[in-house]
């Protein structure tokens, strides 16, 4: 079978399920064709590269350890025309939390306490309910403290192949007053609707 | 010393707890993280607490914590170290920098973040729903005490031109005003909590009402909600 044809295969599979698609299941599928010289990492490349590179206003993304069509992000303001998209939104606090459970989970709320100087029960709540976060299980210590991280959903959102793929952390060498600003003015971040909005 | 005294004055801004507070201070001032002058900065956030106290806002019991922690260490660093242990003596201020660091590390993590392609946001997999803009009343929050209390706040605030002038003042009783407020409930079925007053009332007017429409809430008369964080607060009538 020639190439275009098994990668003709594959996309109409990605399209097709709802859900990011893992590649087990695709491997599953095209495991009757005899693939030749070809690989299934470098069919799924070039997959991606047709869109990416075509006027196609879909691209091809590897997220939560599966792969799915996207719109790309100069349509998304044309999307959000259609008025059938209801973001909530995501706090400044929550993100900071967010972020907190992101990098250092499996954490327990008295470490996210620690590192923001507040009580985060509400945070972590608005967190559980949005599924971004999890209980992953109980920490060895007096009073087997809960711990927390983050969710399959944490990684459809944010479009991270997986938790390896978020930004380094940083190092602060000085506090800077350009990023605070912009950070300022950060404070909301859309998300799916599909929890009624519970701001901190 | 830095700066003046004065100029805690000019920025009264929203701070996600204490931690929030020192990293504004430390920037506004152009400090070095890596040796703040303890003194100078419990100076100054003692003088914000203070602030905030004359404002009479709430502050999270965190905001004292620190605040005790700073002037731990502000003693620490007045007394002379042993002399045998001058050497390897830790730094009294190090656990605070180090809390800061971090926290501000999380900090610009979350705006990276927040940088990131957002699902929903910048890009949108298949299957929107064809529901188009519809009046969705399941979204609705039941508002609670607090968000009445903001929605007070900004009622007062908006008072704030009160004049100045000595008369007799005819005062109206919560009772009055609960009967008041039923009336006009009961007329429109719902109504927005602003509305029952108007900028001409003065102060106790508008306590007046607050505790009106309170009391008609523990009472369950009435039912309040909220279509959106900080959105207009209605009061209905339970059916």
């Amino acid at each position: 079978m020639e190439k275009e044809k098994i990668m003709a295969i594959i996309e109409s599979l990605i399209f097709a399920s709802e859900k990011p698609l893992r590649i087990k299941y695709i491997e599953q599928v095209i495991s009757v064709i005899d693939l030749g010289e070809l690989t299934l990492p470098g069919l799924m490349q070039d997959l991606r590269d047709k869109f990416a590179s075509e006027t196609s206003a879909l691209e091809l993304l590897e997220v939560a350890e599966g792969w799915q069509f996207r719109t790309k992000p100069p349509f998304a303001e044309w999307i959000k025309r259609l008025n059938t998209v209801r973001p909530s939104k995501l706090s400044q606090p929550a993100m900071e939390t967010l972020a907190i459970v992101a990098y250092r989970q499996p954490i327990t709320r008295a470490e996210i306490d620690y590192v923001r100087g507040v009580d985060s029960g509400g945070v972590i709540k608005t967190l559980l309910d949005k599924r971004l976060i999890k209980i992953v299980g109980k920490k060895d210590l007096p009073g087997r403290p809960l711990v927390y991280g983050t969710t399959q959903e944490f990684l459809e959102v944010f479009s991270l192949k997986d938790i390896t793929s978020l930004p380094n952390l940083q190092d602060i060498k000085q506090i800077s007053s350009a990023e605070e600003e912009l950070e300022r003015n950060q404070t909301e971040l859309p998300l799916p609707a599909s929890e009624p909005t519970d701001e901190e | 010393m830095i700066s003046e005294q004065q100029d805690y004055r000019v920025k009264l801004e929203v701070f996600e707890g204490p931690l929030d507070l020192l990293l504004f201070l430390i920037k506004r001032n152009e400090l070095d993280i890596y040796d703040i002058p303890i003194s100078f900065i419990t100076e100054q956030y003692l003088a914000y607490l203070g602030m905030m106290q004359v404002l009479n806002v709430e502050l999270a019991s965190e905001f004292l914590v620190i605040a005790a922690t700073l002037l731990e260490i502000k003693a620490r660093m007045l007394l002379p170290a042993p002399a045998d242990q001058e050497e390897d003596m830790e730094d009294p201020r190090l656990e605070l920098t180090n809390r800061l660091l971090e926290y501000q590390r999380f900090k610009d993590a979350a705006l990276r973040m927040n940088n990131l392609t957002v699902l929903y946001r910048d890009a949108f997999p298949r299957g929107l729903h064809e529901e188009f803009e519809t009046e969705d009343t399941s979204l609705n929050i039941d508002a609670d005490v607090f968000d009445l209390l903001v929605a007070f706040k900004s009622i007062l605030d908006r008072a704030k031109g009160e004049k100045i002038a000595y008369m007799t003042v005819e005062r109206m009783s919560v009772a009055q005003r609960i009967n008041d407020v039923m009336e006009r409930i009961s007329v429109a079925k719902s109504i927005v909590f602003d509305t029952l007053l108007s900028a001409d009332y003065t102060r106790l007017d508008i306590v007046i009402t607050l505790l009106a429409v309170l009391e008609l809430l523990r009472l369950r008369m009435i039912r309040c909600e909220q279509k959106e964080p900080f959105g207009s607060i209605w009061l209905y009538v339970p059916e």
